[in-house]
């Protein structure tokens, strides 16, 4: 049986280390990705966590994303503004967002857009597995790394597998480094159906759509 | 404890470790106790129906055996045990469905029908150790076997964590023999299992919970999608459910081989069946032969005239739909699938069809067989009959472009399949080429275990998908 054991913990020992190796180059391949990346979900919460300092904040899901229009509060109210709303995120995002924030500064006015579904306990849309988001991200910041144990006790574990950092995630990361356009380029505010240019505004004029709406 | 958790991935090496440290005397107390951890992690007070279901099927066979030669006696032991514990099954699956049934019924006649339903959440695998445990009782009964006299071993024969929640519900000559066997440390054992757990994680987080994300989000909106969608969406439940059952019996199978016991196969490819009676021999074995000794022949089989024989087979599937779940839906795809049956057994009859058929043919009937099963599967998945319904005359009217849904979702769900189809075609057809797990070349095994590894943290879904069968 001792022999059994140590040919078995032989093997076990060789895989592991094969494990940890790509493990370890996996997660220093994907750090230089999303430092690379113009665009990412990523690149947004490094922003909140190092250089935001916006008077006025936007938090919400996709509804505060795309109707937010930063330019247009920055004219009005004479304030620098910064929508940090996010495609299909919940009440636990933001939280994670505004507390990465308010540990540098306190912004003049921060504008939280909620759905009634955030206050129910028993919808999907509010559970914290959607703060998966923020795994790549979670090595080098404490914070992150406690809000991310609100997703289970064994987390902290968990995170210790670079793999699993950027689980369902890849696709999407990847798809980033491909577009030329940067998350900052209308302070995060995101178009849904593009931008109103000068020939489009002519063709809005003249009484077309412009195949703007 | 879900398979797919984080703590049975501390729970199982653990338990595994202390298996093979402790003397071979106390190691059934390990696995019991082990057992009723495992599952008292989600409602421990429904470990009293365990109990419950285990004392009284022990008692019965040590009384059965006991009046051995008063036949009278016997029949009532067994007919008590039945009783208790298909009341209990009764009482927790089905009191609710039965009552608002004859509400509904007699509502349609004007009578006013007043029992309140019971606020009672199904027990996690009820059905399965109840049939297990049943199982037994009957075999003791006929006297296939001995009556377990040792109370703890006979509880863990009912308990045994890696079948316990899902099965493969084992029969009582195969598996209560091996908790007095002594199991030493294996290592090729232990690789197989853990390959064969391995592969079962894969096909359950990688394929079936991928899947059903896009299923899930069809099915329960299904006045929102047309036709094609709906046909979309019920092949990949196909793919879903297969995954997550045999994916399931797999982590159960190999979790039980790395402590040395043997557990019954529970599938065998089963879309590369020719014939529904085949597929039935691939789906879910230990609960189609279950069905076949427990009541398909005690109604006599097919040892009685032809018409009999072809009610026997209808209503041993029809039950099995009960089985399944208390709703109208289950019990329509049981029917459905007795009246395959009962089409296959008069169409070969008549147009004296041999089971040695030629290749051609034999793709035919796999075509044939996959989409029959598929179309049953319309009734397993809706969430009504008129849900079912709708979808069938959807999908025979509103062909046109599908929602496919995230593109990302639809690149991570389709590598998952295609690798899932790779291994089942090369299973299947060329059992001896293009081997991974099994390749003499240790770097091209070691490398599969990896891909398969990384690929499960990578893109594998995670959070506590619950396993489709968990709920019968």
């Amino acid at each position: 049986m001792k022999s059994q054991i140590f040919l078995f913990g032989k093997k076990l020992f060789y895989f592991i280390l094969m494990f940890l190796f790509s493990d370890i180059l996996f997660g220093l391949l994907m750090d230089y990705v999303i430092n690379s990346s113009k665009y990412s979900n990523q690149n947004i919460i490094m922003y909140a966590c190092n250089k935001a300092d916006e008077e006025v904040l936007i938090f919400g899901s996709s509804r505060a994303n795309h109707h937010y229009v930063t330019n247009i509060i920055e004219d009005s109210l004479n304030l620098s503004c910064f929508n940090f709303g996010q495609d299909g995120q919940n009440i636990y995002y933001h939280k994670a967002i505004q507390e990465l924030i308010l540990a540098r500064y306190n912004p003049k006015i921060m504008v939280l857009d909620l759905f009634d579904i955030d206050f129910l306990k028993t919808a999907s849309i509010y559970s914290c597995d959607r703060l998966a988001v923020l795994l790549p991200l979670a090595s080098g910041n404490e914070n992150i790394t406690e809000l991310l144990l609100l997703r289970s006790k064994f987390e902290r574990i968990k995170m210790l597998s670079n793999f699993y950092r950027y689980n369902s995630q890849l696709i999407n990361i990847l798809k980033d480094l491909c577009l030329k356009n940067s998350s900052f380029q209308d302070n995060g505010y995101a178009p849904l159906y593009g931008k109103l240019n000068d020939e489009k505004k002519r063709s809005v004029n003249n009484g077309g759509g412009g195949g703007f709406f | 404890m879900l398979f797919n958790s984080f703590a049975f991935l501390i729970f199982f090496p653990l338990v595994c470790i202390l298996y093979f440290l402790l003397p071979h005397k106390f190691r059934w107390l390990l696995l019991l106790v082990s057992s009723y951890y495992f599952y008292m992690n989600w409602k421990p007070i429904y470990a009293i129906l365990m109990f419950s279901s285990t004392l009284t099927t022990y008692l019965c066979g040590i009384f059965i055996e006991k009046y051995g030669s008063k036949k009278n006696i016997k029949r009532l032991l067994l007919i008590s045990s039945l009783i208790i514990n298909l009341g209990i099954l009764f009482l927790f699956k089905y009191f609710n469905f039965i009552n608002n049934t004859i509400f509904h019924f007699m509502d349609q006649i004007g009578i006013k029908w007043d029992i309140p339903n019971l606020d009672l959440l199904l027990p996690v695998g009820i059905s399965f150790y109840t049939f297990q445990a049943i199982g037994y009782s009957i075999d003791v009964y006929r006297g296939d076997i001995n009556a377990e006299k040792h109370f703890g071993i006979y509880a863990l024969f009912v308990s045994f964590f890696p079948q316990l929640v899902a099965g493969p519900i084992e029969r009582a000559k195969n598996l209560l023999p091996q908790f007095r066997e002594f199991h030493s440390f294996h290592s090729g054992n232990v690789t197989s299992g853990l390959k064969q757990m391995l592969w079962g994680f894969f096909m359950k987080v990688v394929v079936a919970d991928r899947v059903s994300l896009y299923v899930d989000s069809v099915y329960n909106n299904v006045d929102q999608h047309n036709g094609t969608t709906l046909i979309l969406a019920t092949l990949l439940f196909a793919v879903q459910i297969y995954c997550d059952f045999a994916g399931y019996s797999n982590i159960a199978i190999g979790s039980a081989k790395v402590m040395g016991f043997r557990l019954m196969d529970n599938f065998h490819r089963p879309y590369f069946s020719v014939s529904i009676s085949e597929f039935w021999k691939r789906w879910h074995i230990s609960l189609s032969t279950w069905f076949k000794d427990y009541v398909y022949i005690p109604l006599g089989g097919n040892r009685v005239n032809p018409s009999r024989h072809l009610v026997n087979l209808f209503l041993t599937f029809f039950i099995s739909g009960i089985w399944h779940g208390a709703n109208w839906t289950f019990i329509c795809w049981g029917a459905l699938h007795g009246f395959y049956l009962v089409t296959e057994v008069l169409i070969k009859k008549y147009l004296n069809i041999s089971n040695n058929v030629k290749i051609p043919i034999k793709g035919m009937g796999i075509i044939i067989t996959f989409l029959l099963t598929v179309f049953a599967w319309v009734f397993f998945r809706a969430n009504s009959l008129n849900d079912a319904f709708l979808i069938i005359k959807k999908i025979f009217s509103e062909l046109t472009l599908p929602y496919v849904g995230e593109k990302a979702i639809v690149i991570y769900m389709s590598t998952g399949f295609l690798i899932l189809l790779f291994k089942e075609i090369r299973d299947e057809f060329f059992p001896y080429k293009f081997a991974f797990f099994e390749n003499r070349n240790i770097l091209i095994r070691y490398m599969s275990y990896m891909t398969i590894i990384i690929l499960i943290l990578l893109i594998g879904v995670f959070d506590g998908g619950q396993f489709i069968y968990f709920q019968f």
